[in-house]
Order: C-alpha cells, then structure tokens, then sequence
C-alpha cells in the first residue's frame, strides 16, 4: 500500500510514541503505599519555605521602620504635642460618633455577626462533605 | 484492567478494602510513576509523588464517584502534585495555548521528506530520541494520549487545561518532532 511521506511519518510519529519505553515503577512502590495507608494519619509537618522567609524580611522592615518613625516622633516635642492633640480630637470624634450612632452600629455588628456566623456553618458543611469529593482538587 | 473490574475493585475499596485497594496500586502504579517522571525528570521526587497520590487517594475514595472513571481522578493527582512540586511546569503548561512564534513546516514535498529515504527503525530510533528531548509538558501530553490512551477530554480533565490548549500541545509536540526528522534530513541522506 503506498501512502504519502507525510503520512507516512505520521505514522511513524505515533509508532514511536506508542513503542516509547516506560519505566518500571519502583520496586516496593505499592508496599510503601500499603504501609502509609495502614497507618493513621501524620500530623503536618512543620516546614519553612522561601515565602515564609521573604514575608518574615518584610515585616521586619517595616516593624524596623515603624519603630525608627516613632522613636523620632516621641523625641521631637513639636510632633509628641500634635500627636497628643491628634489623639484627644481623635477618641473625641469616637465618642460623639458613638453618641449618635449606637443604635445603627449595634445593628450592624449584630448582622455582621450573624454573616459571619452563618459564613462560618456553610464553610464547615462545605469542607466536611466537598472535602472527600473527587470534586476537590488533591 | 477493564472499567467493570476497576468499578468493582474502587466499590470494595470504598468499603475499606484494603486489598481491592492495593490491586487499583498494582495496576495503577507504572503509569502513574511515568506520568510523574516524564512531569518532575527526578525518579526520588516522582516515586514520593506517586506513593502521596495512592495515600490521597486512598483517604478521598469515599467521595469518589464510581461512575467516573478511578485512573483520570488519580492522574489529576498525581500531575496535581506534580504542580505543587514544580509550579514552572504549571506555568509552562499553561504557556501550550500561547501563539508559538515558530511555523517551521517540514517540507510536504516527496522528495523533502527525510522518512521516505530512510529505514523505519533508523527514523523510529532518532524519534525516541527526540521524544526524550520534548519539554516534560509535551512529553506528559504525548504519554497520556499515546500511552494511556486517554481521549483528550480526559487529559484535559487530568492537567486541569481547556480542551484547546491540551489539542494545541499535542499538535505542536508532533510538529516539533516534525522538525526535528525535517532538520537531521541532510545529515541522514549524506
């Protein structure tokens, strides 16, 4: 039978990804697995990686940064005055705030408690049913 | 492995069969290890791998459902770690739908094709060669779709891509491997 050198190749394409070798798995591959799932289960283990490093340098230079800034301010008396009037208009506006709000803003910490709370059940019901679903990315 | 054996076994397993269980490991295993070696390139880090996905699985296998089938759900794990463990292969995957910059076409003519003057086995030789050169993302491609024989929905469903992209990466790693018997025409014919 005479085919094109285009198909030809095809087929000799897929010949040799078909006849590709595999690696035998592992000698003692599947009692390892048995071992482990006879096993109760590890708990987490404990693990730096490189974000947890980069995150920790961060915030240690702004923490470094903060505390410099505010070394600063409570040294200069210019700035420990304003920043002493600043706190005193500050819970001031707090209180009055307070004053003429109560009402509305126990309301709404009453519904955003209750948010939360019904937040809180949907994402237990989720992770205890969705989490042995073959749904759930492993 | 047929399906309704494989049924029966993830059945039995699901009930906390062990033993149907280690028989789904036996017949998984292989596959699963050069699924996660040909995505990884280390036999140590692909053999962990292989054995986190059985153990996953393992644990999940209540809330799998039987009608799907058992070998896509543990593939999508195993390339899942896989990810996790090499998060350049992800983004390199993801990359197979990019527009590919080179259009080198072998040439269509017979007297350009390099196979048609050549001996089967010495082309089959150079193109296992080759195989084993493709970027781990196509070589995992061309295994579940030659090797597995996995229809491209459920590679798609196993790698976690659109059904273009997976079509798109199957297409160009033949077209690499294209190239590649198109490049070495000279050298063979002289």
């Amino acid at each position: 039978m005479n085919e094109t050198p285009q198909k030809r190749l095809d087929h000799l394409i897929d010949q040799a990804l078909r006849d590709f070798p595999l690696e035998p798995a592992p000698e003692g591959l599947k009692e390892a697995v048995m071992r482990r799932i006879g096993e109760p289960a590890p708990s987490p283990r404990f693990r730096i990686s490189w974000v947890d490093l980069a995150l920790s340098g961060i915030l240690a230079v702004i923490i470094g940064f903060a505390l410099d800034f505010l070394q600063n301010v409570l040294r200069s008396p210019y700035w420990m005055a304003r920043l002493r009037v600043s706190v005193i208009l500050f819970s001031q506006d707090i209180k009055l705030f307070l004053m003429h709000n109560q009402t509305s803003l126990q309301a709404g910490l009453l519904s955003a408690g209750t948010i939360f709370l019904l937040l809180a059940v949907l994402a237990s019901i989720y992770w205890r049913y969705a989490a042995f679903s073959d749904k759930l990315p492993a | 492995m047929n399906q309704a054996a494989e049924r029966e076994l993830v059945q039995r397993a699901q009930e906390g069969d062990s033993g149907a269980f280690g028989e789904l490991v036996e017949a998984h295993q292989g596959f699963a290890y050069n699924v996660a070696l040909r995505a990884v390139e280390n036999s140590q880090d692909a053999e962990d791998i292989v054995q986190e996905a059985f153990v996953r699985a393992w644990k999940s296998l209540a809330g799998f459902r039987v009608d799907a089938r058992f070998r896509t759900w543990l593939y999508r794990i195993v390339v899942n770690l896989c990810y996790s463990q090499l998060p350049r292969l992800r983004r390199e995957v993801i990359r197979l739908d990019a527009p590919n910059g080179r259009a080198t076409i072998p040439d269509r003519s017979p007297e350009g094709d390099p196979a048609a003057r050549l001996e089967d086995k010495q082309v089959l030789e150079f193109l296992q060669e080759q195989i084993r050169d493709l970027p781990s993302q196509y070589q995992v491609l061309l295994l579940l779709r030659h090797q597995g024989d996995c229809s491209y929905a459920e590679i798609a469903e196993i790698m976690d891509l659109p059904l273009g992209t997976v079509k798109t990466g199957i297409h160009r790693a033949r077209m690499k491997l294209k190239e590649a018997v198109a490049q070495n025409q000279e050298e063979w014919v002289r």
